[in-house]
Formats: C-alpha cells, sequence, structure tokens
C-alpha cells in the first residue's frame, strides 16, 4: 500500500519547486521588476551539488514564485550574474574563461503578453572576446520579439539581420540556429 | 529520560543557524571579494517570520560543488517590516545593510557598515537618521568606529562631534549608551 501512495505521488513531488533552499546555494539575487506591474521582483539562482543553477522568480510579497526553472544552466568555472533590463525584463550573464579567451552569454527574460502570457527567454547576446590578437571579436544580439539580430565583428560596422524565431520558455532549448547565426 | 534530553538541546536548537530557508523569505544578496580569504565572500540577508533580518556571511566557489555551511549567521541583525534591505558594496571592500522605516512620527533609516578587519567581520560603521513629519529637519547621528568619531547632529541643526574609542563591534554587538545617550532629537 505504501509503496502504490508513494508511485502515486513520486510525479508530484519530483515537479514540485521547493519551498525550502540551503542558505549557501543562493548565488545571485536581483529585485526589480521583471513584469511591469509596478511592482519590485526578486530573482534569484540557486547553485545545486550538481552545479546547476535554478532560476526563481518570487513576488515582492508571498511566497508563490511566479516561475520556477529547474537546472535552467550549469556552470563550471563561470561567473553569473543578474542585470535589470528595462522595466519588465533582466539579463542572466554568464561569462566563461577558456583557452580560447572569454565568452560572455547573456540571456535576456522578460514578460510577454497574449493568450500564452508568461515569462520567456526573449533576446540572447553572445560575446566572444579571443585570446589571440589576430582573431575576430564577435558581438551579436538577437531579439527574438521584434525578428532582429545584431552583429558586429571585430567593432567594425553593425550588420543588421531579420530572423523569424520564436521566443522559448527560460531553461527550455534555444531555438535552433541561433548559434550558427552568430557565432557562425 | 527523553524529555530530559529535548530540554538539554532546546538551546543550541534556538540558535542553531537554519539548515534551508524559503525562497520568498531572501531579502538582498551580494557577492563580491571582502577581503575575509581566497575566494570572494557572499552576504545573505533573510527575513525571519517575525520581520527581524538575518545576516549571513559564506564562501563558497561556484565551481566547487560543494555545499557549506555559511561561516557567519547572525539572526535579527536588523529589522525591517515595511520595505526590503539595501545591501550595497563600497569600494574599500566593506558593505553597508541599510533599512528604511516609517511610522506616524516620520521615518528613519538605519545603516550599519560592516568589514573585514583584524581577521573578523566587524561593524565599523554605524548612521541612524530620522526624518520628522514636521519637515523640521533631520536628526543624524554617525559613527565612525574605525578613526574613533562620533558626530551627532540635533532637528535644531545643532551638530556636536566628539572623539571615542569603541572599537569596531562584532557582528551581534551594539553601541554602549554611553555613546548613543548623545544620540536625542
Amino acid at each position: 500500500m505504501r509503496i502504490l501512495i508513494f508511485a502515486i505521488f513520486w510525479p508530484m513531488m519530483a515537479l514540485a519547486q521547493p519551498t525550502a533552499i540551503a542558505p549557501e546555494s543562493v548565488i545571485g539575487f536581483l529585485q526589480t521588476d521583471t513584469n511591469g506591474d509596478g511592482h519590485e521582483e526578486r530573482v534569484l539562482l540557486t547553485l545545486s551539488d550538481s552545479n546547476d543553477v535554478d532560476l526563481y522568480i518570487m513576488p515582492d510579497t508571498g511566497a508563490k514564485p511566479l516561475a520556477y526553472v529547474q537546472a535552467f544552466t550549469a556552470i563550471n568555472n563561470d561567473r553569473l550574474t543578474l542585470v535589470a533590463a528595462g522595466n519588465s525584463a533582466f539579463d542572466v550573464v554568464q561569462t566563461t574563461r577558456h583557452g580560447q579567451g572569454t565568452t560572455v552569454f547573456s540571456q535576456r527574460i522578460g514578460w510577454v503578453n497574449g493568450a500564452d502570457a508568461g515569462y520567456f527567454t526573449i533576446g540572447l547576446t553572445l560575446r566572444i572576446y579571443p585570446r589571440y590578437e589576430n582573431a575576430s571579436v564577435i558581438d551579436c544580439t538577437i531579439d527574438f520579439l521584434n525578428g532582429r539580430l545584431e552583429t558586429t565583428i571585430n567593432e567594425g560596422e553593425m550588420q543588421v539581420f531579420d530572423v523569424n524565431m520564436a521566443p522559448t520558455r527560460p531553461g527550455a532549448p534555444l531555438p535552433e540556429g541561433w548559434n550558427e547565426l552568430c557565432a557562425g | 529520560m527523553r524529555l530530559f534530553m529535548l530540554l538539554m538541546l532546546l538551546p543550541t536548537w534556538a540558535h542553531a543557524q537554519p539548515v534551508a530557508i524559503n525562497p520568498a523569505s531572501i531579502a538582498g544578496y551580494i557577492r563580491a571579494d571582502l577581503g575575509g580569504g581566497p575566494e570572494p565572500e557572499n552576504v545573505l540577508l533573510v527575513y525571519d517570520n517575525e520581520g527581524a533580518i538575518d545576516l549571513y556571511i559564506y564562501t563558497r566557489s561556484l565551481n566547487s560543488g560543494v555545499f557549506r555551511a555559511p561561516e557567519i549567521y547572525v539572526p535579527g541583525f536588523a529589522y525591517s517590516t515595511r520595505t526590503p534591505p539595501v545591501l550595497r558594496l563600497l569600494p574599500d571592500k566593506s558593505f553597508t545593510v541599510l533599512v528604511n522605516q516609517s511610522s506616524g512620527l516620520g521615518a528613519s533609516a538605519f545603516a550599519t557598515r560592516i568589514a573585514y578587519r583584524n581577521g573578523a567581520f566587524r561593524i565599523i560603521g554605524m548612521l541612524d537618521e530620522f526624518y520628522p513629519n514636521t519637515g523640521e529637519g533631520v536628526r543624524r547621528c554617525a559613527y565612525d568606529l574605525e578613526r574613533g568619531l562620533a558626530s551627532f547632529t540635533a532637528i535644531s541643526g545643532e551638530v556636536v562631534e566628539i572623539s571615542t574609542d569603541v572599537a569596531p563591534l562584532p557582528l551581534d554587538g551594539d553601541l554602549p549608551n554611553t555613546l548613543t545617550e548623545y544620540c536625542v532629537d
């Protein structure tokens, strides 16, 4: 009987958002209006033992997260910061140093109204600062809401392209082909 | 026997730092090199259930994947029931915890400045301000415990400056009454 009850409830437990976290697991915090409602939500990043980073968006009052994304990203020798971006979005900026240089990857998360209203990844920015002088510096930004891609190489002229990529939910796989468009 | 053991353990439990907190209770966080060790420190402010703000300071490498309990835990470090506290990093590797309160009489702001000094995190300064609703002025009491200076500004505008030998305080310490008695309206 106990096994049966456990079997019924286990999937619910697995999907439930945590109501308690270890204090030392907090690695990021930002208080800003993330959805344009005039209230400042609290964005929280926590780190698990397996180096997965969970994302919470908490209301200004109340205990139930507006959004919770388990394993939003993973870090390994990276720096992760939260930056406010206007009055209805924020950036999760991940800076990675590696043998070829430094990569800054920023995901812009914001509130999108409509039938499926909620938080979406509405933009991406990729900057690659190569270690070697003769290599190209790449700066690429995709704005999913306006279907616009801006790219600059070696601080030269900005090139703008139209793209057709729908925003995805935070933590979901990014739109296919974005990496090729930017880094390619 | 069980009751006896429970009674023996109660005081320890009462002061133990929480192993788990509600994500909704987090009120502030910064990560910065505060000089306490080779790794940057993490400073966390957490509301308890009664409006008090607990202070945690811990080091944790972002790529170690190892949990360590916070090295410093100060329950009831500050109180702010209305507006969230503000954590601010200063260029000299110190930081302030600012809380604002308002009442029928006026608004008050209380800032505590903390820095790593002589092997420990200590309170090196405090600022206590009160703005009465009458708009008459401000009562300001500033304590610089590193330089041994205190400055008191009465609502009338009168300023009194004194030198003090009160050293930087432990994080759960408080200013002696002999110093705060100058802080009057």
